[in-house]
């Protein structure tokens, strides 16, 4: 048997045979992933709902009269072209009138005196995902803004600066205080961890005693270190699913619809192996670091 | 053979515990290092399986300077070295087997080996029937026992003792000795802290008598 399987297999002997302090250690650290895990659930599904906001981003870009049908289609083609945009639709004069009238259904009579169309032709562009903010919406500004066929280009500027202050809190703020959740969660655990080791410090001793190397003693403590984290971290994750299934079937989806939430979704493969792996690498550096401190 | 030059062990810097010892213990003697509270005979125990450093001297355990053995080889000394303390040092949550064995899988040996060898230390120590007890069950002659078997097990070159009988009354410390003895008599080279001079006399064995640190009789074989 390799040396690292009969670590193994000794790390697990010494679970169960610390099986108490085990459980209330594999606790503790679900507890404390669980809670990070929710942060991360909680603004992974906030940011959802912001880019759901963003798909809204629109510029309408009113064009002057007078302009042949060929020019506005090779600036339609111009645009279409940009990567800043994802789609241009031609708005021709006869048919923003008709939306007008369908916009007035019933009162149509208010269009009757018209003795011409009022209403300018107009191209409607959803810019590119990664444009709809209002550094993107200026750059598709500043490529057509001063182009003759251009009379006045209307979007939300005050709403989109809104919405960009808003993405740019709720970054800032999930990368603060999830650094602040995850620090008080490794200094939890890493305590627990600590508190676990000093409790088997005489069986540290003995080993030392009866002539085991450092390797020896540190290995079993660094996979049972391991296994710790990986078990509080899958506890934590299967709790926070459950929750979260239990809340979205709770909530109704015209609720859900109404907050824009319809696209609630549980932590995507990335940030769980995130979750996973900070339970294995704070379980076995927490143990490995504690044992570290009883050597002499 | 161990070797003692001039060693000194001072725990502040007002605080001496041993002072300028120079000892000489053939390889397969039997000494009784005996001393009031304080006197050092710990100390000097300590000194010899390398948990405590000397602050002056060399000690030579069979030629190797262990005064200045780095902390990653203490093991290769420790597993040539049984160690036994008044207080036992067994795992509670492992049974008297297991503590024994636990000697050996340090040296990572097979299974099936350990357990043989645990089994037959078990079987000369005569607690055979006890090795699927918890340590904390049993008497404390039996668990000083347990603690031998443990410091004999791997076959050391030498046995340290530390108030092995502390405790103990009269009949099994008795026992207890004769199971030194006999660990003597296989070779092996011992030595014995102890307060308890009628057994001391009553083995009639080379004495080491330690006061305030210092040897006051016994430093020569």
């Amino acid at each position: 048997m390799s040396k690292l399987a009969a670590s193994i297999l000794r790390a697990l002997s010494n679970l169960r045979q610390n099986w108490l302090i085990s459980s209330i250690t594999v606790g503790i650290i679900s507890v404390c992933l669980f809670l990070v895990g929710g942060y991360l659930l909680l603004t992974h599904n906030l940011k959802q709902a912001v880019e759901t906001f963003k798909t809204e981003v629109r510029l309408t870009v009113y064009l002057r009269d007078g302009f042949p049908q060929k020019d506005i289609d090779a600036f339609q083609d111009r645009m279409a072209s940009m990567p800043e945009v994802h789609s241009v639709a031609f708005i021709s004069k006869d048919q923003a009138l008709e939306d007008l009238g369908a916009m007035l259904a019933g009162n149509q009579n208010l269009l009757e005196g018209l003795e011409s169309n009022p209403l300018p032709a107009s191209l409607r562009i959803i810019p590119s995902p990664e444009y709809r903010s209002i550094e993107g919406v200026n750059s598709i500004l500043a490529a057509i803004g001063d182009d003759p066929l251009v009379e006045e280009i209307v979007y939300g500027k005050e709403w989109l600066d809104r919405l960009d202050k808003v993405l740019a809190i709720l970054e800032l703020g999930s990368i603060a205080l999830g650094l602040a959740l995850s620090l008080a969660a490794v200094f939890i655990i890493s305590n627990t961890i600590k508190i676990t080791v000093m409790a088997r410090k005489d069986e540290l001793e003995i080993m030392r005693l009866v002539g085991a190397t450092e390797g020896f003693i540190r290995v079993p403590f660094l996979v049972e270190g391991i296994l710790q984290g990986v078990a509080g971290a899958v506890l934590s994750l299967a709790l926070l699913f459950g929750l979260f299934q239990i809340l979205v079937q709770r909530t109704g989806p015209a609720l859900l619809s109404t907050f824009r939430l319809d696209t609630l979704s549980f932590l995507p493969h990335p940030l769980i192996g995130l979750i996973l792996l900070g339970g294995m690498v704070i379980g076995g550096l927490g143990s490995l670091a504690s044992v570290g401190r009883h050597s002499r | 053979m161990i070797q003692l030059f001039h060693v000194s062990k001072w725990y502040q810097k007002e605080v001496a515990a041993l002072q300028d010892i120079n000892l000489h213990i053939p390889k397969g003697d039997f000494v009784f290092v005996t001393g009031a509270s304080g006197a050092g005979k710990s100390t000097l125990l300590k000194l010899l399986f390398a948990e405590e450093r000397p602050t002056n001297g060399q000690i030579l355990v069979h030629g190797r300077n262990i005064a200045r053995l780095p902390f990653s080889k203490i093991h290769t000394l420790r597993r040539e070295t049984g160690i036994v303390f008044q207080d036992f040092k067994l795992l509670p949550n492992r049974n008297v087997f297991q503590n024994v064995a636990l000697s050996l899988e340090v040296l990572s040996l097979p299974q099936r080996e350990i357990s043989r060898r645990v089994w037959l230390m078990l079987q000369r120590l005569g607690i055979q029937h006890k090795m699927r007890a918890n340590p904390l069950t049993l008497s404390g002659g039996e668990q000083q026992r347990v603690a031998i078997a443990r410091a004999l097990v791997n076959d050391p070159v030498i046995f340290l003792a530390d108030e092995p009988t502390g405790g103990l009354d009269h009949e099994a410390s008795m026992k207890i000795m004769e199971v030194i003895t006999d660990v003597n008599a296989r070779g092996t080279t011992v030595l014995v802290a102890t307060h308890n001079l009628e057994m001391v006399r009553s083995m009639g064995r080379r004495v080491i008598h330690l006061e305030g640190g210092r040897i006051a009789q016994g430093g020569a074989p």
